[in-house]
């Protein structure tokens, strides 16, 4: 299975940045892009909607990063994805899961993903990280480049 | 008294259950939309410089960003005091435009989709969209592109990320480059053509929706919508029209800064979500819709070709002369819209002042109240602030769409609830599950934005006696 058009590495990074650390994906994200890896691509968003699907596409590694709502989860974790095994509904946000089994439905592809979960504490209304998540940025961005290393 | 809960509603935003209340001989006595999180956005901004309220508040939504992005845009232009540049008034209204057309394509062809073309009835494990790929993968694949084609003019203005701060009080910070230009004008015709095609696809498809049109919320109410000169339909900046179901005029040429004036909010004890109503009628006499309906009920002309043809041949549901009540013609509507801010984006790219310089208006606090709105996707958004003379948010009152059509929503879901319990008793048929879920979506409600809500859940239902006893359940 290989990507159409080549290209490497996507990042995205996602959750809503006014829910205290439920932004720390999107945070993470911008932080890796001031890093200037060359063939990488970066997205913060706010949330996954079906058109993601048509971009994951056109790269062979995609790493999906988010707050973890697992409030007993001390580290950052990395998995592997696959597409969702059922049909998931589509709602406005979707999982990475579902963003891979929708891409493997409209276009017979979906790249290698992994899900970088940051643990996190605190979604009520804030623009601040609990301490716990703060400490985590550096060895999510640490994990994060590490793995790149191995597809580039 | 028995109640039947469905918790939560799937393919919507945000978070919510739905109560039907059933009365001791078994009909509907009432329904509820509940929405169960809790609203604390206001006080959030509190203390904040109103210059930053445009890049808060569009990280409420993902789904919407542009909407609050503008309207708090416009409410800052109020507090400054200034006339914008009309290159920013018209990059303003593109990137607007680019907004309707991408929440509009996610509502057809993602969410709603599945229930009109694999039908109402059809197995719900399959009634999402992977069945409508499976039934249809073309059209499938053309929403996908049509979403992603506003997606871009968004980004083109405003830059790779969902909410860009760049739209601000006095102006834009950034014009269109030349090449951004050409390659949104080089994408009109595949939109074009997939916005014609879901058109002429619902068409279609309405003759087996008879049932649906009579029972999701159609009835008598008003409908409220922003017009321009000459009942333009206008989705950035107009004066305020109220319609009746008869398509009589009862308010029109209201300033959205006077907001106050006719709309009230109620409050009930089962939902966070206010009740927002026409102040002269009370409340719930003063039940009125908005959105893509509303906005087609209120307009007398889109202003294009295209559209203007497709807006005849929707008027003519209602004799061409009333206002179309049934809530099932939000999704024509939608459709009707999405022409319309594409022929309106070519219009725009066209236009040489587009290209100008200058963006910005300057001005320091000349007001302590800012109070403006624009039409989102889902309908009229308020923004309304007070600030200190420093220019820091004393107070901020946000009136959104989705929560504009909240006593139509719970009066939909009566109707529909009426309809089933009526001819099936008070176990839950699916039928009636199904169309209270689509009834609901018509709506395209947009939760995250009405109460700040975020996280989903897997589908349940239960029906629940006068005691609480759970006498039917069921769950997907």
């Amino acid at each position: 299975m290989s990507s159409p058009l080549e290209k490497k590495i996507l990042i995205i990074g996602y959750g809503n940045t006014l829910r205290g650390d439920d932004g720390i994906g999107q945070i993470i994200a911008e932080k890796i892009e001031k890093l200037n890896f060359k063939d990488i691509d970066i997205l913060a968003l706010h949330q996954l909607t079906p058109d993601i699907a048509g971009k994951i596409i056109e790269y062979k590694v995609v790493f999906f990063i988010d707050a973890s709502q697992n409030t007993e989860l001390n580290e950052v974790q990395v998995l592997s994805l696959e597409p969702s095994e059922s049909s998931p509904k589509i709602e406005h946000a979707m999982s990475p899961e579902d963003i891979l089994k929708l891409a493997e439905e409209l276009y017979n592809f979906y790249p290698k993903s992994f899900c970088v979960l940051v643990p996190a504490r605190n979604f009520s209304f804030s623009e601040n990280l609990s301490d716990l998540t703060k400490s985590m940025i550096q060895p999510a961005i640490k994990i994060i480049t590490e793995k790149i290393k191995n597809f580039n | 008294m028995k109640q039947i809960v469905i918790d939560p509603v799937t393919r919507v935003e945000g978070h919510a259950k739905i109560t039907i209340l059933i009365d001791d001989s078994g009909h509907v006595s009432d329904a509820r939309f509940h929405v169960t999180e809790f609203r604390g956005f206001e006080k959030f901004c509190e203390g904040r410089p109103f210059r930053e309220m445009p890049g808060i508040t569009a990280r409420i939504c993902g789904i919407c960003p542009v909407s609050h992005l503008l309207a708090s845009s416009k409410a800052g232009d109020k507090i400054l005091a200034v006339s914008i540049p009309p290159a920013a008034i018209k990059l303003r209204r593109l990137m607007n435009l680019g907004q309707i057309v991408q929440s509009h394509a996610l509502s057809f062809f993602h969410l709603s989709a599945p229930d009109l073309i694999l039908g109402m009835d059809s197995d719900p494990s399959k009634r999402n969209v992977f069945g409508l790929i499976k039934a249809d993968p073309e059209l499938a694949r053309k929403g996908i592109r049509l979403r992603q084609f506003g997606q871009e003019i968004i980004e083109h203005l405003g830059g790779k990320k969902i909410h860009p701060a760049w739209s601000i009080p006095g102006g834009v910070r950034n014009g269109l480059s030349e090449e951004s230009k050409k390659q949104i004008i080089d994408k009109i015709p595949e939109a074009k053509q997939t916005a014609k095609l879901a058109l002429e696809l619902f068409k279609k498809l309405l003759p087996n929706f008879q049932r649906e049109i009579q029972i999701f919320g159609n009835f008598p109410s008003l409908f409220m919508g922003m017009v321009g000169e000459d009942g333009l339909w206008e989705h950035y900046d107009g004066k305020i029209r109220f319609v009746d179901s008869m398509g009589n005029i009862i308010a029109d040429e209201l300033d959205p800064a006077n907001y106050k004036e006719y709309i009230g909010e109620a409050v009930e004890s089962w939902s966070y979500l206010k009740f927002p109503y026409y102040l002269p009628m009370g409340y719930p006499e003063g039940i009125y819709r908005v959105g893509p309906l509303a906005r087609l009920n209120v307009c007398e002309k889109m202003g294009t070709p295209e559209a203007d043809k497709e807006l005849l041949e929707f008027k003519e549901i209602a004799n061409g002369d009333r206002a179309v009540s049934s809530s099932f013609y939000y999704h024509w509507a939608r459709l009707i819209e999405i022409i319309a801010s594409l022929e309106r984006i070519e219009e725009l790219l066209s236009d040489p002042d587009i290209s100008s310089k200058k963006l910005r208006a300057n001005a320091g606090v000349n007001s302590i109240v800012g109070t403006a709105a624009s039409e989102a996707p889902r309908g009229t958004l308020f923004h309304d602030y007070q600030v200190d003379e420093n220019g820091l948010i004393q107070k901020v009152n946000l009136i959104i769409a989705t929560g504009q059509n909240n006593i139509a929503m719970n009066r939909t879901i009566e109707q529909i609830a009426r309809h089933f319990i009526h001819l099936h008793g008070t176990k839950i048929p699916e039928g009636m599950l199904n169309r209270v879920e689509a009834g609901i979506r018509a709506y395209d409600p947009c939760l995250s934005c009405s109460t700040h809500a975020f996280g989903k859940m897997p589908l349940e239902i239960t029906l629940v006696d006068k005691n609480g006893n759970v006498i039917d359940k069921k769950s997907r």
